[in-house]
């Protein structure tokens, strides 16, 4: 694999690593009753932490092994396929805004689709604007990743 | 009968002194990676690349990308 497929593999993983154990967290305790803002922010700050570590290791190191390719600059080929990827993130990020719009403006048929007893609504919102952010980023390196491997 | 882009750059660089695809990404300013997803049919490039590939081989662009049928 190039030091681009191995770039995007490893951010994919630690997206889907992180914020998927923080997404079963949340749903653990939630089912527990043992969701608290405290919590919450706990395991947001602690998620954004091992994100950004995790990211800074995992890229040293793909550049360490593949240093002849870290240094180059995107070309066209690159440039088309970022672009691909993000009109698709896009699209998942407009549904997120969407859905959010509609979450704050029909409380009462929101909270069919996703309440907590415990958490205030601007927790909740919150917690909205994290699955569609993380959505739209697992999106986003997955069509580049499926790009890059298989050409568009 | 739907058509697809090929070329004959493999056997091109092949022609010219087995020239390495490094060498071809340097001269038409890409990375490998895009020489090697040209070469098996799995990107286009854009029509300047294309003209700077066939400057490369010194050939018109219709002797480097073909447009044929897809069978």
């Amino acid at each position: 694999m190039s030091y681009k497929e191995n770039s995007i593999l490893a951010s994919l993983l630690i997206t889907l690593i992180i914020w998927g154990n923080y997404a079963l967290e949340i749903i653990s305790l939630n089912q527990h009753q043992l969701l608290s803002i405290d919590t919450i922010n706990s395991l947001l700050a602690s998620a954004m932490i091992y994100t950004i570590l995790f990211e800074i290791v995992s890229q040293s190191t793909v550049a360490i092994f593949k240093h002849k390719e870290a240094n180059e600059k995107d070309d066209e080929r690159d440039k088309h396929i970022a672009m691909r990827s993000n009109s698709y993130a896009y699209h998942i990020l407009l549904i997120g805004v969407v859905f959010t719009v509609f979450y704050i403006a029909q409380p009462n048929w929101a909270s069919l689709v996703f309440s907590s007893p415990v958490l205030t609504k601007e927790y909740e919102i919150i917690n909205l604007v994290i699955i569609f952010a993380v959505a739209s980023e697992v999106t986003r390196l997955s069509a580049k990743f499926l790009a890059y491997r298989r050409g568009f | 009968m739907a058509k697809i882009i090929t070329n004959n750059i493999r056997k091109l660089r092949f022609e010219h002194n087995e020239m390495t695809q490094q060498k071809l990404a340097d001269a038409v300013s890409v990375s490998r990676q895009t020489i090697v997803a040209i070469e098996k049919g799995k990107y286009s490039p854009s029509l300047e690349v294309a003209f700077k590939i066939s400057n490369v081989f010194e050939l018109p662009i219709n002797l480097v990308f073909l447009y044929v049928d897809e069978s």
